[in-house]
């Protein structure tokens, strides 16, 4: 009789691929070989045909499977779309995720605490702040040259909020502290566009700097991205974009491909038009960019703060946003020769005692399994050390 | 013009003759045919339960070519359906026999959907000893390692 045991190691590998992530511990203690083949799946051989990632939906964190292979055959239903909640974060509300290099940087929906959890380990860490944190906190999770250390930049520039709030804050996972920076900006990024890393380096969209004081805004300002270097610890110049948007209404997204290369979503919301560019360099110094052109968009809807993924080699984007109305989470799928799929994700949690910002738009960020570890320190049970 | 047919023989001894095109998903079948054309091809290696088995799947996905460009035998929505039926209905050690049997004859839909029911079942197994009773695995841990990779992947909550 044949079983599991007669499979060749490469077959074992396969199938272990398949599972999700989150059984990884229980396929790791299963038996040595199932363990071995486990950390072997982490350079990522068999998961090269999925697109695999994390989102928030409904403040809740969910692991994303997409069957890249399967999503253009499919014609019904959500097939190749499997999200899945994280039963072991199911108690937590999280309103952002931020992925480098197999770490996930969560924010909960309170704004009281950060949580950095390396999934393929299941390690988890609590990161307290200094003071507090904010709503309107922006967080980048990089790291410095070589990886020797994991660090967190958190920032917050508002001069309007009822006082003005003005904070830029580095924390370094080996140290476990916060530093202040010294940073004088000259450019805006807003509070629902995260950056994204690449290479350690996180790369954000910005906006020239407006003194409502010094006379009324025209709304067309100049853009651009803004790196932060973690190994510098500082804030690089502004960054061609290929495109120019207007201060309110167009979308623009940033998104990875790989780990080495950076896209970003233009989409205008008053031609119906949407541009996906890939940055065929990316430094915090200098970049230059690519145009795909696979998009058929006349029936998209505005992607607003919605987040996106494309996969170069079967030549497809994937967003998650809302309906117009912000009452349906939707996945939306395009290709080449004008493909264009809309997935149905159910209802959006409502947020009622939230004029500002009601809306809870689903993020996704892709994910690529790491060893890093979490130094868990003395947080580990999930009591907070009081200060 | 009649179909071109070909002949494939089981370990048993079993001959069995399919229409080429069905064959020829196979990327090993589709190599040797065209090697050994009109010759019968032994599969020594694999039992006639087993190869008729790969034939129905075989069938179900082949792409007819009518001559005005390929079309599908069926839709692809219906055949998703077909596959999931297909591999719910066979018992695990079938399956494991299956799951090889595709690795061999190169057919990657079939040993794409065959890695994903036996991982279907793995992720649906509470905890690693249930894994180990479901697939007749014997732990080679101690107690102390299996400590060591849950202490790895603890969750503080």
């Amino acid at each position: 009789m044949t079983t599991i045991s007669d499979l060749s190691r490469d077959l074992i590998g396969d199938i272990l691929s398949k599972v999700p992530i989150t059984c990884v511990g229980k396929v790791r203690c299963t038996c040595k070989q199932w363990n071995a083949s486990s950390r072997h799946r982490i350079f990522g051989i068999a998961v090269a045909r999925q697109f695999m990632g994390f989102m928030m939906m409904d403040f809740k964190v969910c692991s994303v499977r997409i069957d890249l292979n399967g999503i253009v055959k499919d014609e019904e239903g959500s097939g190749p779309v499997s999200i899945k909640p994280i039963d072991k974060l199911n108690k937590i509300e999280i309103s952002k995720v931020f992925h480098c290099d197999g770490l996930l940087l969560c924010t909960t929906r309170d704004n009281t605490r950060l949580l950095v959890w390396n999934p393929y380990l299941g390690q988890m860490k609590w990161i307290e702040p200094k003071t507090a944190y904010h709503r309107l906190d922006r967080y980048a999770l990089g790291y410095d040259t070589n990886k020797k250390s994991y660090k967190i930049l958190r920032f917050v520039d508002d001069a309007y909020w009822p006082t003005p709030l003005f904070e830029f804050e580095i924390y370094d996972m080996n140290s476990n502290l916060w530093r202040a920076l010294d940073v004088t900006p000259d450019w805006d990024i807003e509070f629902f566009r995260p950056g994204l890393t690449v290479k350690g380096n996180t790369y954000f969209f910005a906006t020239q700097k407006i003194i409502l004081d010094e006379g009324e805004a025209d709304g067309d300002v100049d853009d651009f991205l803004v790196s932060f270097d973690f190994t510098k610890e500082r804030f690089g110049p502004h960054l061609y974009v290929p495109f120019h948007s207007r201060l309110h209404g167009d979308t623009v997204v940033l998104s990875s491909v790989g780990e080495e290369k950076l896209a970003a979503l233009y989409q205008c919301m008053d031609i119906n038009m949407m541009e996906i560019w890939v940055t065929t360099k990316i430094e915090p110094h200098a970049v230059s960019w690519s145009k795909l052109y696979f998009l058929a968009v006349d029936k998209m809807v505005p992607l607003l703060s919605g987040s996106f993924f494309i996969d170069e080699e079967k030549k497809l984007a994937l967003a998650f946003t809302l309906d117009t109305l912000g009452r349906y989470k939707r996945a939306y799928i395009i290709g080449e020769d004008e493909y264009f799929k809309q997935v149905d994700l159910g209802e959006a949690v409502l947020i009622p005692d939230d004029d500002d910002y009601p809306y809870c738009f689903p993020l996704v960020c892709s994910y690529v399994p790491s060893l890093v570890q979490i130094n868990q320190g003395l947080v580990l049970s999930g009591k907070r050390k009081e200060r | 013009m009649s179909k071109k047919m070909i002949v494939l023989k089981s370990s048993e001894g079993v001959s069995f003759v399919v229409e080429e095109a069905v064959a020829r998903q196979s990327k090993i079948i589709s190599f040797l045919v065209e090697e050994f054309p009109d010759r019968e091809l032994p599969l020594t290696n694999m039992t006639s339960e087993i190869l008729r088995k790969t034939i129905e799947y075989c069938k179900k996905h082949v792409v007819e070519d009518d001559g005005g460009g390929d079309s599908s035998s069926s839709s692809s929505g219906d055949l998703k359906e077909w596959d999931v039926k297909f591999v719910a209905e066979i018992d695990q050690p079938r399956l494991m026999d299956l799951l090889m049997a595709a690795n061999y004859l190169d057919i990657p839909s079939l040993l794409d959907v065959t890695c994903q029911k036996v991982a279907d079942t793995i992720a649906a197994c509470n905890d690693e000893k249930e894994i180990r009773a479901t697939f007749n695995i014997e732990n080679d841990f101690t107690e102390e390692e299996v400590e060591a990779i849950r202490m790895e992947n603890q969750y503080p909550i």
